[in-house]
């Protein structure tokens, strides 16, 4: 940047500074509104909304369980364990084989549409927008699909999800530590030191990751796939270089699990150096690696386990389906759209969709016998049976239009974007100037609030136009006449922010057209 | 292109041009029927045409059955006549409210016979500039009685008073007309609320002007005054009638609007020992009526422009005036007369412009309605 080009940027900051100081100080009516109108915003509650998040669960064999955010439809992906990382690809072929499944279960609805409708009853809107009323997830059961990258396994273990299993050769791959029972990471070590004996720095990355809740069997298992990957590339080369620098930082984390740490250094003694000061820098190394790759998985992991949600969501469901199936009808409709899914899908590989759609629709059923006996006692009734009442969500919500979809961000966006529009009005309502009056008259001089004008009771016949006139007319005339200007273009922004502020001010009387 | 319809404001001025053009070539027998026609016009109504070609009913004020009789032999001592709130322009710009003015001068000075004193009541000019004063007082220096000035908002916000108080004097003084202990007060002092906001005088006066400027303080008549009023009455019995005139209402009508005096209970209580006290005010451009224990409250019309009522705290014994025409620039405004019997009551007068006026006796205020009271509205306001 050449001198006279800094010279120039530092004054345009400099001003752009003093400015912002000036209106502050001064407290521009404008500087004001502008700025309670960003804060308004950004103190708006949508803003702080967050993306749900869904507790899936886990597979018994600890494998990673995917789950949509209708808190339904789920999956289990075989060989892929939690905090590791798919392929592109693989990710993909996981979603479409999830949306598949989703679409056989509701043929007759879109993703968008159905996820954008308000869940809460009567219309209201909150946090889990996006999470429906879901039945609990231990009921579900899903079929399976083939997957481009993965092997189907066939049906879920114990009934419950899909599983696909991810091919051995998932090559990034980062070891999560999950919140389970702690295991001693000596655990591990003596199943690794066995599996990769050549390798001894494998030794060292492995543990926290096959660390899992089942028996380190299973763990011997799966070490040997992943731990070769990245636990060779990872340790010996950072071990040099993050020791010194990192380890002030690591001191405590490091003697505390010093007791742990012998064993390993143990099997890492005669490959490495036969030194006792060495192999103690070497089990210092990888706890830094450790703590790094556990910090951002640690938060992938939350994500997955949000137990608040899940509470919050089965309360309500249960109650709405208590409430809905007293009607034997309803429960007899269901039914009749059961059947004509299979009738609609007789292809050969649609026929698993017809079978294990039959499994929700039989998950489901169990519920009205409960209700019944539940209608049967007379005390909890609800005070409006269709709308009201503590069972609000008794009746399904209409989804599948745009129109409809909206949360209390749209409408303050909505409402800021109108009490703007009517601001403008105001101004030029007591502004002679932007009125054009060519004698100094605003309308608020006649009407205060733009009291008078009536706004309700138009259309109505002028009896001194001898014609029937709409609210615009007089307002037209008002500035032809006491205002001396020009009468404005039906479409002049002037004239369309008045008729917002006038009706603006007249809001809540009833509407009361041709009153005189 | 759209049909351009003509109102009735100017088809009336359409016909009226064509008769007065018809007029100039009349000979001797048509100009005989028009007399004939309107003579028998006048006897029909039974009064005369006041102001213009349409025939009204002109003041049984002025007859003598209203007035009030409770003095000895119904005499009353004097009257005197109010114009307000005339909201000036310079001349250049704006001529409504200047033939507005000039019509409350004639109207005044048409009276016969005369009366003691016109009390004029308050925002003279718009925006307080000098030149909107002197183009007042130039109108007002036009009337035959002698004028006694009031200030109001309009007048004193863009430099605080100083171009009003060279033309006029000081903004309360007070005089003794007849018995009658008079005093006319400045009630629109403000809080500063323009020296924190950095306000020009333009803005200042800008922010004074509109009614529903939020920004603005409540009007005051002050602690200073409020102990001139004590000092001043200290040497008026009790038994005195009390006439005081003020811009604003001196009691609490309309927030929003500053139709509200902030300190008016405390005024009040300053004129509490007089039994007889009648508070006469402008700025509310409408007919206002109230009592509050010993004090009939009038506020009078302005010649500029109607004021709606408010949407809440008009006074219970306030009947209102018809709803005034837009299309009509001299309806629901005019000026007023008082007539001040021995009692040292007064009768108000409303001389609306282009409708009948309406009397309001100083009985229907002192028996809080049950005598007297004013014609209904035919057309209130929403």
């Amino acid at each position: 940047m050449t001198p006279h080009k800094k010279i120039l940027t530092a004054l345009v900051a400099a001003f752009s500074l003093s400015a912002v100081v000036y209106l502050a100080a001064n407290r521009s009516p404008q500087f004001d509104s502008i700025g309670n109108r960003l804060q308004s915003i950004l103190n708006s509650d949508a803003l702080a909304q967050q993306l749900p998040t869904h507790d899936a669960g886990e597979s018994k064999s600890g494998d990673v369980v995917v789950e949509l955010c209708d808190g339904k439809t789920r999956m289990e992906i075989k060989g892929l364990k939690p905090g590791q990382k798919m392929t592109h690809e693989q990710a993909l072929a996981v979603t479409r084989a999830l949306m598949a499944d989703w679409g056989r279960q509701h043929p007759d609805q879109n993703w968008q549409m159905a996820q954008g409708e308000p869940q809460g009853g009567a219309g209201e809107w909150s946090d889990e927008t996006n999470s429906t009323g879901a039945t609990p997830a231990p009921q579900m059961a899903v079929p399976t699909f083939p997957i481009p990258g993965f092997a189907e396994t066939g049906a879920a273990p114990a009934g419950q999800y899909t599983s696909i299993e991810v091919p051995t050769a998932a090559p990034t791959m980062h070891h999560t530590h999950r919140p389970r029972p702690k295991t001693p990471i000596a655990t591990p070590v003596p199943a690794v030191a066995t599996a990769a004996p050549l390798k001894p720095t494998a030794s060292v990355t492995p543990p926290p990751t096959a660390a899992p809740t089942t028996a380190p069997t299973k763990a011997a298992t799966t070490a040997p796939t992943s731990a070769p990957t990245t636990a060779p590339t990872a340790a010996p080369t950072r071990a040099p270089t993050t020791a010194p620098t990192g380890a002030p930082s690591v001191v405590p984390a490091a003697a505390a699990a010093a007791s742990n740490a012998q064993p390993a250094t143990a099997s890492a003694k005669p490959t490495r150096t036969p030194k006792p000061t060495r192999t103690v820098t070497a089990t210092h190394t990888p706890t830094p690696t450790r703590t790094r790759i556990a910090t951002p998985t640690r938060t992938v992991t939350a994500t997955h386990t949000p137990t608040a949600t899940r509470t919050r969501i089965a309360t309500p469901t249960r109650t709405v389906t208590v409430t809905h199936t007293p009607t034997p009808t309803r429960t007899r409709t269901v039914t009749a759209t059961r059947t004509v899914t299979p009738t609609r899908t007789p292809t050969v590989t649609h026929t698993p969709t017809v079978t294990h759609t039959a499994t929700p629709t039989h998950t489901r059923t169990p519920t009205p016998s409960r209700t019944v006996t539940e209608t049967a006692t007379p005390a909890p009734t609800p005070r409006n049976p269709i709308i009201g009442g503590p069972g609000r969500r008794q009746l399904p919500l209409q989804q599948g239009d745009t129109y409809a979809s909206f949360n209390q961000r749209d409408v303050k966006i909505w409402q800021a974007n109108t009490e703007r529009f009517i601001q403008e009005g105001k101004e030029v309502f007591h502004d002679a100037d932007k009125l054009g009056s060519t004698i100094g008259v605003s309308c608020d001089m006649c009407h205060p609030n733009a009291a008078n004008t009536h706004p309700e009771t138009y259309p109505k016949y002028q009896v001194q136009l001898q014609r029937v006139a709409l609210l615009r007319d007089m307002i037209e005339w008002c500035i032809e006449n006491p205002v001396k200007g020009k009468t404005m273009d039906p479409n002049d922004p002037r004239l369309r922010a008045m008729e917002a502020y006038i009706l603006s001010q007249r809001k809540g009387v009833p509407l009361d057209y041709g009153k005189h | 292109m759209a049909v351009r319809h003509k109102s009735v404001e100017t088809k009336y001025m359409e016909e009226r041009e064509k008769a007065l053009r018809g007029l100039r070539g009349l000979d001797r027998r048509s100009f005989l029927k028009v007399l004939g026609a309107t003579m028998g016009a006048v006897a029909a109504k039974g009064l005369v045409t006041p102001h213009s070609f349409q025939l009204i009913t002109l003041a049984d004020a002025a007859t003598e059955k209203t007035w009030s009789k409770t003095g000895s032999e119904g005499k009353r001592p004097f009257t005197f006549a109010y114009i307000s709130d005339t909201h000036l322009y310079e001349r250049t710009l704006n001529q409504r409210f200047v033939r507005a003015a000039v019509k409350a001068v004639e109207d005044v000075n048409a009276l016969d016979p005369q009366p003691d004193f016109v009390l004029f009541g308050g925002d003279l000019a718009q925006l307080g500039r000098r030149k909107e004063l002197e183009l007042g007082k130039q109108i007002l220096d036009e009337l035959k009685a002698p004028v006694k000035m009031m200030v109001g908002e309009h007048d004193w916000f863009f430099d605080m008073g100083e171009a009003w108080q060279d033309m006029f004097g000081p903004p309360n003084y007070s005089f003794d007309w007849k018995g009658v202990h008079v005093m006319v007060l400045m009630s629109v002092h403000e809080k500063d609320f323009w020296t924190p906001l950095k306000m020009t005088p333009e803005e200042r006066m800008h922010t004074v002007a509109g009614l529903d400027n939020g920004t603005q303080s409540r009007f005051m008549v002050g602690e200073d005054q409020m102990a001139w009023m004590e000092d001043d009455l200290s040497k008026v019995p009790h038994s005195t009638p009390l006439l005081i005139f003020s811009h604003s209402p001196l009691y609490k009508y309309y927030r929003a609007w500053n139709f509200w005096t902030e300190d008016a209970d405390e005024v009040q209580d300053i004129l509490r020992p007089y039994a007889r006290t009648t508070v006469i005010h402008g700025h509310t451009h409408q007919m206002l009526f109230n009592q509050i224990r010993n004090i009939s409250f009038y506020g009078m019309l302005s010649t500029a422009w109607p004021w709606p009522y408010a949407p809440q705290g008009l006074p219970a014994l306030t009947v209102q005036m018809n709803r005034a025409d837009p299309f009509d620039q001299f309806d629901g405004v005019g000026d007023g007369q008082f007539y001040v019997n021995p009692e040292g009551l007064a009768d108000a007068i409303y001389n609306l412009w282009d409708r009948n006026p309406v009397t309001v006796n100083a009985n229907y205020l002192t028996s809080r309605g049950a005598r007297d009271k004013p014609p209904p509205p035919q057309f209130a306001s929403y």
